[in-house]
Order: structure tokens, then sequence, then C-alpha cells
């Protein structure tokens, strides 16, 4: 059976590293998703996400309530991904950072992705990434972002609209 | 080129677009932040925090105060040396920081009292007097609420001593600083802040910035305003750093607590409250260094290591725990812990159930025992775990197991843990009816080579 969060929690808070390693695969995608919402950056998106869970470790035993380590984790990963976009150059053209591709119509594509998740609020954005990006339930989002699983389905099928409507071929 | 956005299709290209998260590489991690995984995996090196009733509170949140004060303060003294300067604006030698002989200042930390039916509140400032001698000379009187002094703390870092003078009671102790100070002048941090941008190890300076004027001690001072980042926990602390407008002197440091950062020294003492005698708690809210005077003479006596004619001397050892105590504590929490030994014995206390048994009145006779080991321990100002300290300080290294999760006291056949002492050979372990004696290997219930 499955262990909880807070039990893994209150497990690696005494110094049981292979709990810590449960909730490190359990909670890793979602890390790099949230960070992923504020630095465009794929690479820079996983150091934020590692960034976090190192902070997560060293100071694991000050989380009162174990079963919000999601919660938890989110804000720090937060915090950390908005502290490496502040040291990064400002408006450098997505396309830089990407991969060499031979492939024009991906690499287009790819940045129109990317340009239509930014006409979303963070939210929204945040809630995208993370059930397309990172694989998260609406149940798994709705424990890190503080709304009811109901309101995550909302603001995902808007979140979907809006994009639908942003990607949508011009009229010619 | 444009994204379909017919049925399904659109949604399929996004994903395709967006890329799915990386597979979590545990192991990686692990080898990457070595470091992260001692301090989880050693519990030992996180200290045990415990609620005490109000008047030991005072002793334990002032002396907390005092250390994150120092850290602060003196982190940079002993923990960087480099004298590469980044900052034009202060490029030059800046009085105060810099090149420091002597100097004197007072360090007023105001305390938030809540009188004892809980109902109001009060601030009263405590001051501090400092002294400095070069090299690595401090000495520092403590006063009381009337500002009378109490206590002189003497530190001669070069010697590795500090001696303690209990005015009152004419009584002189000698024994290691409670602090790390390096030989560098008491405020050259200032410096690394604004040249270097850090203090030390452990604080970044996230934003430093003009703050405007104000009046300080009857002397105008410009504002330099650092904001600082923990680089443990990202918590962020202010601290404006004032500089005497004309000489261009450092002034004073005004330092509020993270959670209070609009707090200013000017209305801190806020008007017509009244001061009460009896008190239940107190919280420490800022701190201003202030009344700065540099290259005072200062006599060498002032700093002298030795006793004043009249006291009595006491040269207090490194503080450690000794077997007796460690058992006398583990026991202890284990009795209060339902008779039954901890998981872990560096972390020996439910937290949450000495909090809630704390609140009941009459105290149980089990916390009223752990209290008292835990209280005469603190009063050294151990605040580690006792285990902890006790292994660090009696055993050889790596000789130290514990195999007591789940043994009831009394349980004589049961053996709770083992440990070689330091400058023997010879295992030595302990049963669940907290008796110790000489063990063999064959005695042990796991193969010691293992």
């Amino acid at each position: 059976m499955e262990r909880s969060d807070a039990e893994l929690v209150l497990a690696a808070s005494r110094g049981d590293l292979e709990c810590f390693g449960q909730l490190f695969q359990r909670h890793y995608r979602m890390a790099v998703g949230i960070a992923h919402c504020r630095l465009s950056d794929g690479h820079l998106a996983e150091d934020a996400a590692q960034e976090a869970f190192v902070i997560a470790c060293r100071t694991l035993s000050t989380l009162r309530q174990p079963d919000r380590f999601p919660h938890w984790l989110g804000t720090i990963t937060r915090r950390t991904a908005s502290r490496l976009a502040v040291s990064q150059p400002k408006d450098v053209p997505l396309s830089e950072n990407q991969e060499p591709t031979s492939d024009v119509a991906a690499a287009v594509l790819h940045q129109q992705v990317h340009e239509a998740l930014e006409q979303l609020d963070e939210t929204s954005r945040e809630i995208v990434l993370l059930h397309y990006f990172s694989g998260l339930s609406y149940e798994a989002i709705a424990e890190v972002i503080d709304l009811s699983k109901p309101a995550i389905h909302g603001r995902l099928q808007r979140a979907r609209n809006r994009l639908a409507e942003v990607l949508a071929p011009n009229p010619t | 080129m444009t994204v379909q956005t017919t049925d399904q299709h659109w949604e399929d290209q996004f994903k395709a677009a967006l890329g799915t998260a990386p597979e979590p590489d545990f192991k990686a991690w692990c080898a990457q932040n070595a470091d992260a995984v001692a301090q989880l995996t050693n519990p030992s090196s996180t200290p045990v925090a415990l609620p005490v009733p109000p008047k030991r509170r005072t002793l334990t949140v002032l002396s907390r105060w005092v250390v994150a004060s120092l850290l602060i303060a003196g982190g940079a003294l002993w923990l960087s040396t480099s004298e590469s300067f980044s900052s034009r604006a202060f490029a030059d030698t800046i009085p105060g920081i810099d090149g420091v002989q002597s100097m004197t200042w007072t360090n007023t930390y105001y305390i938030r009292y809540t009188s004892q039916d809980g109902q109001r509140t009060w601030v009263e400032p405590e001051r501090r007097l400092h002294a400095y001698r070069h090299p690595g000379r401090y000495r520092e009187t403590l006063l009381n609420r009337q500002g009378e002094p109490i206590a002189i703390h003497i530190t001669d870092t070069r010697a590795g001593r500090m001696l303690t003078l209990d005015l009152k009671a004419k009584k002189a102790v000698l024994k290691l600083p409670t602090s790390h100070r390096g030989e560098r002048p008491p405020f050259a941090w200032v410096g690394d802040e604004i040249r270097e941008r850090k203090n030390g190890d452990s604080l970044r300076v996230k934003a430093l910035s003009v703050a405007g004027r104000t009046m300080l001690d009857k002397t105008e001072a410009n504002v330099v305003r650092a904001m600082l980042q923990s680089t443990s926990d990202l918590s962020v602390y202010r601290q404006d750093l004032l500089f005497d407008v004309t000489s261009k002197r450092l002034l004073g440091i005004w330092q509020p607590i993270p959670n209070e950062p609009k707090l200013e020294f000017e209305t801190v003492i806020e008007p017509g409250k009244t001061v009460e005698k009896d008190w239940s708690i107190i919280q420490p809210i800022a701190s201003l260094t202030h009344e700065m005077v540099l290259d005072p003479m200062l006599a060498a006596t002032e700093f002298s290591l030795d006793p004043p004619e009249g006291y009595t001397l006491e040269k207090q050892a490194q503080p450690t725990v000794t077997e007796e105590e460690m058992l006398a504590f583990l026991g202890a929490a284990a009795r209060f812990n339902d008779s039954q030994f901890p998981d872990s014995p560096f972390d020996a206390i439910d937290r949450d159930k000495f909090n809630a048994a704390s609140k009941k009145e009459p105290a149980s006779a089990e916390l009223k025992a752990l209290t008292e080991i835990r209280d005469k321990i603190l009063m050294r100002e151990i605040f580690r775990s006792p285990v902890s300290q006790f292994v660090d300080d009696q055993t050889v290294a790596g000789s130290f197991h514990y195999v007591g999760s789940g043994v009831k006291v009394g349980q004589a056949e049961r053996i709770v843990g083992w440990y070689r002492l330091r400058n023997s050979k010879q295992l030595r372990a302990f049963f669940g009816d907290l008796s110790v004696r000489d063990v063999t290997e064959k005695e042990l219930p796991l193969d010691v080579a293992k």
C-alpha cells in the first residue's frame, strides 16, 4: 500500500532518506512544471526544481502540516524559480534557448505555444503546465494550488478555450 | 505555420510542443547534493527546540536573538577574508568599518512584553555596552532594566577564551567563547555586504539601496538599506546601515526581525503604553547598534582574562554531556514517551506531545523529570540534542549505534545502544533498564563489523 505524503514527510524528517526519495519521485514532475511556468527554459526549470528539493530537504523538520507537503514544495519552487528568473537576462528570444533543430515547423510551433501560454494569467498557466506538462490529475493539482477540484477543472477549461483561440489559424 | 485547432488535433500538437516533464533521478540528485542529504540523514545536527516556561524562555529567546545577531554580525568576520572591492561608491576606507584599532558602541535590543493577563503589550529597550580592542578582544557589559551593570563578558579570540563576571555574586567563569569572532574589526562584515554583496556564506545581499536620511543620536545619517537573504531557508532580513552625512563614518545599524520589517527605531517605542512589572511573554523585535565611538583610549586591563580582585574563579571546561546525563536524558524522554524508547535518540522528544503536556496543570512527574534534565543541559548553552553532544564529545567516531526503537523502559535484557568511549577500545552498551556496562561484540544484537 502506498504511504501518504504525511507519513513519508514524518519518516524523512527523522532521517529516512528512502522516504524522502519517494517524495522526490512523487513530486519532482510537479516541481519542474511549476518552475517551467516562471522559467521558459526547461533546463533552468529542472535546476529550480532540484534546488527546491534541496531547500525542502534542509527545512523538512519545519513543515508543520506534513500532509501539505505538495503545497509547501510548490511555494518553495515558485520562490526559487522567481529568484532564478530575476538572475536571467531579460527578453531573450525563446528560439535562442531551444536546441538546434532542422524541423523549422516544430520550432515555430514550439514558439507559438509558449507565446500562447504567455497570454494566460499565472495561475491558469500553472494549471495548464501541471496538467499537460507534468501530467498531474485535477486532484493532485488541487493539492498544490489552493483551489478546489471543480475550480481547477473550470480554470483548465477556460484556459483550453483561450489557448485554442490564440492558436487558431488566422483567417485569410 | 499555425496550429490546427479543430477537434483534439490542436491539443495533441500543443502537448507535443510542450513536451513532458523529465523523469526524476533521485540518485543523481543525492550525488549532487550530498550535504543536504547528510543533513537529512543526520538529525543530530538539528537542535531540538523545546518550549520552556516563560522565565527560562526569556533566557533562551534572548540567547537565540543575540546568537542570531552575532551570526549576522560575525559571520563575515571569520568566514570571509577577501579584500577585493567591487562597489565604486564605497571603494575607499569607511571609518568604523575598516582599519579599526579600538571602538565602543551600544546595542539596544527592543523587547515586546505582554502583560500577565495577556491583554496588554509594550516595548522596552535593553541596552548592552560593547568595547573592542585590536586584535580580537571584546568586552560586553550587560545592564538590568534599570540600566545598572549586572555582568561583563570579556572575549579574547586569539586566546580562545571568554571570562564572564557576575558583578553581584562576585563570581568569574573562564570558558570557551560562546560566539565565533575573528580578528577583523567588529563591523568589517558591513564592508562585505556593501562591496561583495554577502555576509559570510549564510547570507547574501539581495538588494542594496539608498533609503533617504534620518537623525540618529542627534546626527544626520544617510540610510543604506540592505535586504539580506538566508541562503538556507530564503528568509529575508531588513538591515539599515546608517552613515554620517558629513564624516561618512558608520553611525549605526537598525535591524528589525524578519516578520516585522516595517518597524522603525524612531517609533518602535509606542507612546502612552504603560510599562508593567510583571509579564507573561517577551519577544525581541529589533536591535539598534549605535553610540559608536572610534579609537577611544581603552586600557588593555579592561580586556584582561584575569578576574578582578575579590572574585571567585571557576574554570569551566568545554560544556559537554556525560554518559550518566545522556542516559538520564534518554530515560526521561522514554518515560515521557509512554515508557518506550524513541525511534531516534537524536530526536527523542515528541514536540507536539511535549507542548500539549506543558499546558496541563499540574505537570506530570514524567514531564518534570524530562524538563529538569533538559534544562540542566540547556543552562550549559548546549542547544542541540544531548545525545548528539555526548556522541561527538565522548565516543569514538562512528562507534555509536542505537537499536532502542520500541524497547520498553525496564527491559534489562534488551540492548538499547552501544559505543566505544574515547581512548578506549572497550565496547559499552546501555540497556532498557538504563544500566550501562562493558560488553563483548558477541553480546551485541548486530554484527559490529557490518
